[in-house]
């Protein structure tokens, strides 16, 4: 549910300053519940500011309305009687609320007259706590069912940090720690162990941040409407990045040994190399990771193109997705695509299954330039030449 | 109180010969209401005595916490005390009529509910459940329902709804507020323009206060008996109100609009609540008015929540004194000129 709170009156009183016929439109959904726009609390904010206004002397006539749903346009229709009648409108809804009437009364003044806080549930009387930020992209699969994004303040995938003190949080001491909970309620179904595995950082770009998001359910009837009156939707479909490299064929079964040319080097036996690790091994006098990703098997230089960290140390492997811990450097091993903080791609060597055996293909061994003056030189965090 | 179970037992009027047959599951109460018989009472939960009544024989259960043992051999209360088995007989005057009388308690508009839960919440006796049969708001499965047999009628669940879908059956919200308007606008009495030896006298401070059933009553003989105590220029009006936890910040934003110049909550000590918590939560609505006076232009200092000790006759007296004092220092209410110009206004026309 959206829990939302009243703005401070003198804010409200700065809104309406001049106005003198105002309509209070309260909510009867979410913010009803939390004590903050439903019928009687915008009753009694239009008590107050009748009451304020008397007090300053100031003529002030204010009128009160309920609607189901503010957040929906049919439920604010009814509105379109009378309001030109008023100066202003004084919205005790969530910020949806506010913006459905702004949107079709356009010639009226539309007023926040609530702060919309956040996403979240009663704990006791009078309280509510946020439980949801609406990230679009939950993780509650692995984290036992509590939102580790929302409820702990460093937003740790990986918790806990370490600072948790007696189930509490060490930067709000007040609040559990949630990774605390997470660990027990995983621990009291006996997948405990399911968080070693460690999730890679979380991708963002579903969250807010950028343009206004939108969910559809379905088709989107309006994209529908456009193909059908044989018009181009307006959707633009984005290829996706060419790789750089040769798409790997190769598959990750036994298959029939051919004859290879000299430059393609056994690496190790397919058995040998369980699926989503990575494997260093040494081909031919030269350090190769070699990973089998299930449908194709992938070889590149032992350490990340930036600074030289062992990738088998710092690296994490998900579902073909390659994450240099260090700086969250990442790649998509199957397309090559760069990803995340990734500044340099990844190079990749050829490979492929021949028979039992991997295979890797090099005349020589790829490096990465390093220019370690660069990437150290202090100056170059304060702008300096 | 005893834990013993209900078990079915009867009841004998003398005064008419009636015999009631008392279910397991029903009250004295709930059967002499039925029946036409109207015994005063409070709490519904055997913490006031109010509805104690004399009983001239049968081997009764005493569940209630507020008769002494000495009270015990002579009254029971019909709130909660019953009898195991056999008749007990009560000394009661013949009812009015056998029609049915209505008990306080609070009911449900289904349509209006959004099932939030927080009559869920705030009722302390178990009475506000969500029944899925019903249909609230919007069409949607579920709304709140309250067991009119467990109600003690206090309407803690009637403030704490937002939507305003739980009512009073007898204290209706509209009638409550009714009351506020035409207690502040009913006419005051004209200033004292004798110049006695203090100097001219201004027009007395009006002072409304909601008494909860502890507190009513030192509250009125308080309020009736200015005899020097409280300034005599102070104009108390009392709002009764079934608990002070039925109080919502609606009702003391109206005492305020209608042109009180104080408003003041009498309600029991933390703990004595006879329905737990009301007490509590209209003290946390005070503050917000506190809150929202100051943002008025009005004086936080003009609304006050007194924790009454029933019988601290001084101590009211004080707290009156105390807040008509700084509401002496705030002055008038601006709005008591509107108030009563309004009233004048709706007379006339």
């Amino acid at each position: 549910m959206i829990v939302a709170e009243q703005k401070p009156l003198k804010d409200i009183q700065r809104m309406l300053k001049g106005k003198k016929k105002v309509l209070t439109v309260g909510c009867g959904t979410c913010v009803s519940v939390c004590f903050a726009g439903g019928k009687k609390e915008s009753s009694a904010m239009a008590a107050t500011l009748r009451t304020a206004a008397a007090a300053e002397g100031q003529e002030l006539e204010v009128e009160e309305v309920t609607v189901q749903r503010q957040c929906v346009q049919e439920f604010v229709a009814p509105l379109e009687e009378n309001i030109e009648e008023y100066d202003a409108v004084l919205s005790m809804a969530c910020g949806v609320g506010v913006q459905t009437l702004a949107e079709k009364y356009m010639d009226t003044p539309i007023l926040p007259g609530l702060d919309t806080n956040f996403m979240g549930q009663p704990t006791e009387p009078g309280i509510w706590e946020e439980r949801c930020v609406g990230c679009g992209n939950c993780v509650l699969e692995y984290t036992g069912g509590l939102c580790p994004i929302t409820r702990c303040p460093k937003q740790l995938q990986n918790g806990p940090c370490g600072g948790s003190e007696g189930g509490m949080c060490e930067v709000d001491p007040s609040i559990p720690c949630i990774w605390s909970k997470i660990w027990t309620i995983l621990d009291r179904q006996g997948i405990a162990d399911s968080l070693m595995d460690i999730q890679p950082p979380k991708d963002w770009s579903t969250s807010r941040g950028g343009s206004m998001r939108r969910v559809v359910v379905g088709d989107d009837l309006r994209q529908q409407a456009a193909r059908e009156a044989g018009e181009r939707a307006t959707t633009v479909k984005v290829a996706p990045p060419q790789s750089p490299m040769k798409p790997a064929v190769t598959s990750q079964a036994p298959s029939e040994a051919v004859e290879l040319d000299d430059t393609w080097h056994r690496a190790c036996s397919l058995a040998d190399l369980p699926e989503g690790k990575l494997n260093r091994v040494s081909v031919a006098g030269i350090d190769v990771i070699v990973t089998n990703l299930g449908d194709c098997i992938r070889a590149f230089p032992p350490t990340c193109p930036h600074l030289a960290e062992p990738l088998v140390d710092s690296g994490l492997l998900k579902d073909g997705l390659l994450t240099c811990t260090k700086h969250l450097w990442q790649w998509d091993l199957r397309s090559g695509e760069m990803k995340g903080a990734a500044e340099r791609p990844v190079a990749l060597y050829e490979a492929m299954v021949n028979g039992d055996d991997v295979m890797v293909k090099f005349e020589q061994e790829i490096t990465y330039d390093y220019d370690e003056e660069d990437d150290f030189d202090e100056d170059d965090f304060f702008g300096a030449d | 109180m005893s834990t013993s179970e209900n078990t079915t037992f009867s009841i004998r009027v003398s005064s008419t010969g009636d015999i009631f047959e008392v279910p397991a599951n029903r009250t004295i109460l709930h059967v002499l209401y039925e029946n036409g018989y109207e015994v005063p009472l409070d709490c519904s939960n055997g913490r006031c005595g109010t509805c104690r009544t004399r009983y001239l024989s049968g081997e009764v259960d005493h569940r209630d916490t507020a008769l002494s043992e000495s009270e015990r051999s002579e009254f029971l209360t019909v709130c909660v005390s019953r009898a195991h088995a056999g008749e007990v007989v009560l000394d009661l005057p013949p009812p009015q009529s056998t029609q049915p009388v209505e008990r306080p308690v609070a009911v449900v508009e289904a349509p209006v509910c959004v099932a939030c839960l927080n009559c869920v919440r705030f009722c302390t006796f178990g009475a506000a459940r969500i029944d899925n049969e019903l249909t609230g708001v919007g069409g949607i499965q579920g709304a709140a329902v309250i067991d009119a047999d467990t109600c003690t009628g206090c309407g803690l669940c009637a403030a704490a709804c937002p939507t305003g879908a739980i009512e009073m059956n007898i204290s209706t919200h509209d009638s409550v507020i009714g009351t506020i308007h035409s207690l502040n606008t009913e006419s005051v009495p004209e200033p004292n323009t004798e110049i006695g030896e203090d100097g001219p006298a201004e027009a007395p401070l009006s002072v409304m206060i909601f008494a909860c059933p502890q507190c009513r009553g030192t509250t009125h003989e308080v309020c009736d008996a200015k005899s020097g105590q409280v300034s005599a220029n102070v104009q108390t009006r009392v709002v009764d109100v079934p608990c002070s936890g039925r109080v919502d910040t609606l009702q003391l934003m109206h005492a305020f609009e209608s042109g009180a110049d104080a408003v003041m909550v009498a309600g029991c000590q933390p703990g004595e609540c006879f329905f737990n918590t009301g007490n509590l939560h209209v003290t946390q609505r005070v503050k917000r008015i506190a809150d929202w006076l100051d943002g008025c232009g009005l004086e936080r200092d003009r609304v006050h929540m007194m924790h009454l000790t029933p019988g601290d006759h001084d101590g009211l007296t004080e707290a009156l004194n105390d807040l008509t004092k700084k509401t002496g220092i705030c002055g008038p209410s601006p709005l008591r000129r509107t108030a009563s110009s309004a009233t004048l206004a709706s007379t006339s026309g």
